[in-house]
């Protein structure tokens, strides 16, 4: 038995003998020298690489992108402009309460952004996806102009698709995702408004999964100010109705969520991107 | 005896090692080292020519004319393009990559990317545009042309090395000619191509280049449509394929200054296209043409408007003028009028228990109606032919009436759009029903040609 084991010992050894003819090392055969800088590039990396390690990628790579869709890259006169309003009505108001450690943990490692739209065969569009914890899309801003109604749908998405990086990060309770079991279709753009409010859903994408559920409840949370909050939860059916209990139910679990994962207070939290948004539109 | 049976293993696996690094490679040089020189070739090539490079696209030959596009590419990685469908030169970036070989991609916003961008609608439709590239495959590079094929569409594309008049003055002739194949706002809707003895009626469509025709058979009166692209020259236009008619083949058009009319310029063909209120030649039986195989003709049907997202999007396509194509501005503003009410379509319908034609609506209750339901509410016509070669109708009310739904007789009823869709029909000049391609027809006004409405047999 012993024996046999010397005799596999010099056979493995054998193995690393044969590999040892290899070439000897040289320089990378890649090219891995970096595009040149353009003045686009310097404030990127000033605003957002730099400090928060977060690549803003706007030139076109094929694999950056879903093949399936038919996509042009962002006019680059649209990048900043764009990237100054998330960096106010996004990255502000999170690191003003989250603070600097906390937004640099769960802040999304790439921003990509698409100049056309994703067109689908159902005839929807996507504006928008964050993938892996790590990465946000913002799609259709070559024919989405900044404007006031643009800057509250700009900030809509880009608080949606962050509320699935910290969902990536730590997962919500999964009591939330009971409240509408049951509910969810994939025909949610056949239900009118109403409707979708009435079974206890914030919009109607809310209503195509548990997760677009809670990043819609989110989003739409700090984007309209209380009041308008509470127009929409008074559409529901106010309290006593299903619409309206079921909303609440969500609203109770996301707070809790955001405070005990995060330790962020979403009312405080709407109180500063309510401040930004208006801010925004003001300085146009 | 099962040790030694292993043991009669040990020289095998010796075997196996040493076959891993005695291998002969046919090339001396790895794959990514080659790729990686090719590249570097290509570079030095593609920023070589003084003016750059032209090309041609043709993104599908079946559908789409021709885009003519001059590129100077710098060795700091930008690239100048001037093209002759859009007016200002866009600046960008390019660069080369390994995906499917060596890759061109213009990684930045260009006149490129506008042929590929798919906001442009097609057909009333959003989300195809017009077929464009922007990354090429490349399959061949010498001093004289670059050959790739597109990366989305597999369609080929070749560069030729420019010339200094191609920035200075022929791109903008290109499109200056392609400008002027567009209807004039306001202009009759008649367009008559007359060659030698003959003529054909043209429709062109701007974004995609190509151009309907419309002629009569010489022989049998029949009346036939096809299809041709187009594309700029120094001079007018090159319509590919040509126009073959009674025997008579034109592939050119001259734009003259001075008359501001394209003149053919094909060589032993005289002849020039006009506008004109006037049919330009009896679509003779068009009526029967219309009629046949088919129970109704209609504007396109906006497929879901029961107030969800879906519908409010083909809603969204109607109001920023999606559906212009399919009637003339003064019935544009009253169907959206009638689609915000809940039509899907307006009809006209042949026969309803043996009588007819009918003026019918068709449709859901409301816009935000929840329900699947339609509804369709009818109003009898009469119709008279105005001469024997069928191609002319009148219609008049007849004050009879069906519905399925009287909510939904009175929600159509009741809107600004029925009365002038109404007023339209009715209108005592009457119509000239004029056959385009793929089973449409154009009523046409015959005291005004420039009211219009596009309808299509299902």
């Amino acid at each position: 038995m012993k024996r046999l084991k010397y005799l596999l010992l010099a056979a493995f050894m054998a193995c690393f003998a044969a590999c040892s003819d290899d070439d000897d090392f040289q320089d990378s055969i890649l090219d891995t020298t970096p595009d040149p800088r353009t003045p686009l590039d310097d404030w990127i990396w000033d605003n957002f690489t730099n400090d928060y390690n977060i690549r803003v990628i706007y030139k076109w790579k094929t694999f950056e992108v879903s093949p399936e869709l038919l996509l042009v890259p962002v006019d680059e006169a649209k990048v900043i402009p764009f990237l100054e309003v998330i960096q106010k009505v996004w990255m502000g108001p999170y690191i003003q309460l989250g603070g600097e450690v906390f937004f640099k943990e769960t802040a999304p490692k790439q921003i990509a952004l698409v100049g056309s739209v994703g067109f689908m065969e159902d005839g929807l569009y996507l504006l928008g996806e964050a993938e892996r914890g790590r990465r946000i899309t913002i799609l259709g801003l070559n024919t989405r102009p900044i404007n006031a109604d643009r800057v509250e749908q700009f900030a809509h998405d880009f608080h949606h698709e962050y509320t699935h990086i910290l969902n990536q990060l730590k997962s919500y309770p999964t009591a939330f995702e009971t409240i509408s079991a049951g509910s969810y279709t994939t025909a949610w753009t056949q239900v009118s408004l109403a409707n979708v409010l009435g079974q206890g859903f914030i919009s109607n994408y809310a209503m195509s999964d548990a997760t677009e559920d809670f990043a819609e409840m989110v989003s739409w949370f700090v984007i309209y100010d209380a009041d308008r909050w509470d127009l929409r939860l008074q559409a529901a059916g106010g309290p006593g109705a299903e619409g309206y209990t079921k909303l609440k139910e969500k609203e109770t679990i996301m707070l809790q969520y955001m405070k005990n994962m995060y330790n962020i207070d979403l009312y405080a939290l709407r109180d500063l991107v309510q401040v930004e948004i208006a801010k925004v539109i003001a300085e146009l | 005896m099962k040790k030694r049976e292993i043991l009669w293993l040990l020289p095998l696996l010796f075997l196996l090692a040493r076959c891993t690094v005695k291998e002969d490679y046919i090339f001396e040089e790895s794959a990514t080292a080659r790729i990686k020189a090719y590249i570097t070739a290509c570079e030095a090539t593609i920023t070589k020519p003084e003016y750059g490079w032209k090309a041609l696209f043709e993104p599908n030959k079946q559908s789409l004319g021709g885009y003519n596009i001059v590129m100077k590419f710098a060795e700091d990685g930008n690239v100048r393009m001037v093209c002759d469908f859009l007016e200002d030169e866009t600046t960008s970036t390019y660069s080369f990559n390994e995906s499917q070989g060596a890759v061109l991609c213009m990684d930045t916003y260009s006149a490129l990317h506008y042929l590929a961008d798919p906001r442009i609608p097609r057909a009333g439709v959003l989300g195809v545009g017009l077929e464009g590239e922007f990354e090429f495959v490349i399959k061949e590079v010498t001093a004289d042309s670059m050959v790739f094929t597109g990366k989305k569409w597999g369609e080929p594309v070749v560069f030729y090395p420019a010339e200094e008049r191609d920035w200075t003055g022929r791109m903008a002739a290109y499109r200056e000619h392609i400008e002027k194949m567009a209807p004039q706002e306001d202009s009759p809707f008649f367009r008559a191509l007359t060659m030698n003895n003959t003529a054909v009626n043209i429709v062109y469509d701007p974004p995609t280049r190509t151009i309907i025709y419309t002629y009569s058979d010489n022989v049998s009166k029949e009346i036939l449509s096809a299809s041709t692209r187009v594309y700029g020259t120094d001079e007018g236009v090159r319509l590919s394929p040509e126009i073959r008619v009674n025997g008579v083949v034109l592939d050119r058009l001259r734009y003259n200054q001075s008359t501001r009319m394209f003149e053919v310029s094909t060589p032993g063909v005289v002849g020039a296209l006009r506008y004109s209120n006037t049919p330009p030649f009896p679509f003779y039986k068009s009526l029967n043409m219309l009629r046949e195989r088919s129970t109704f003709a209609c504007t396109p049907r906006i497929g879901s408007l029961s107030g969800n997202i879906t519908g409010i999007l083909e809603l969204l396509l109607a109001l920023i003028g999606g559906h212009s194509s399919y009637m003339t501005s003064e019935l544009q503003l009253g169907y959206r009028n009638l689609a915000l009410a809940g039509m899907k379509q307006f009809r006209i319908i042949w026969d309803i228990d043996g009588e007819g034609p009918w003026f019918s609506l068709f449709g859901a209750l409301s816009f935000a109606a929840m329900d699947d339901l339609y509804y369709s509410t009818s109003y009898k016509l009469n119709m008279e032919i105005l001469r024997d070669d069928e191609d002319q109708v009148r219609f008049t009310w007849a004050n009879e009436k069906q519905t399925d739904n009287a909510q939904f007789d009175t929600n159509m009823s009741i809107q600004a759009g029925f009365a002038a869709f109404r007023l339209f029909i009715t209108d005592p000049a009457g119509f000239t029903i004029v056959p385009s391609a793929n089973e449409r027809f154009y009523l046409v006004n015959l005291a005004d040609s420039r009211r219009w409405l596009l309808l299509s047999k299902e």
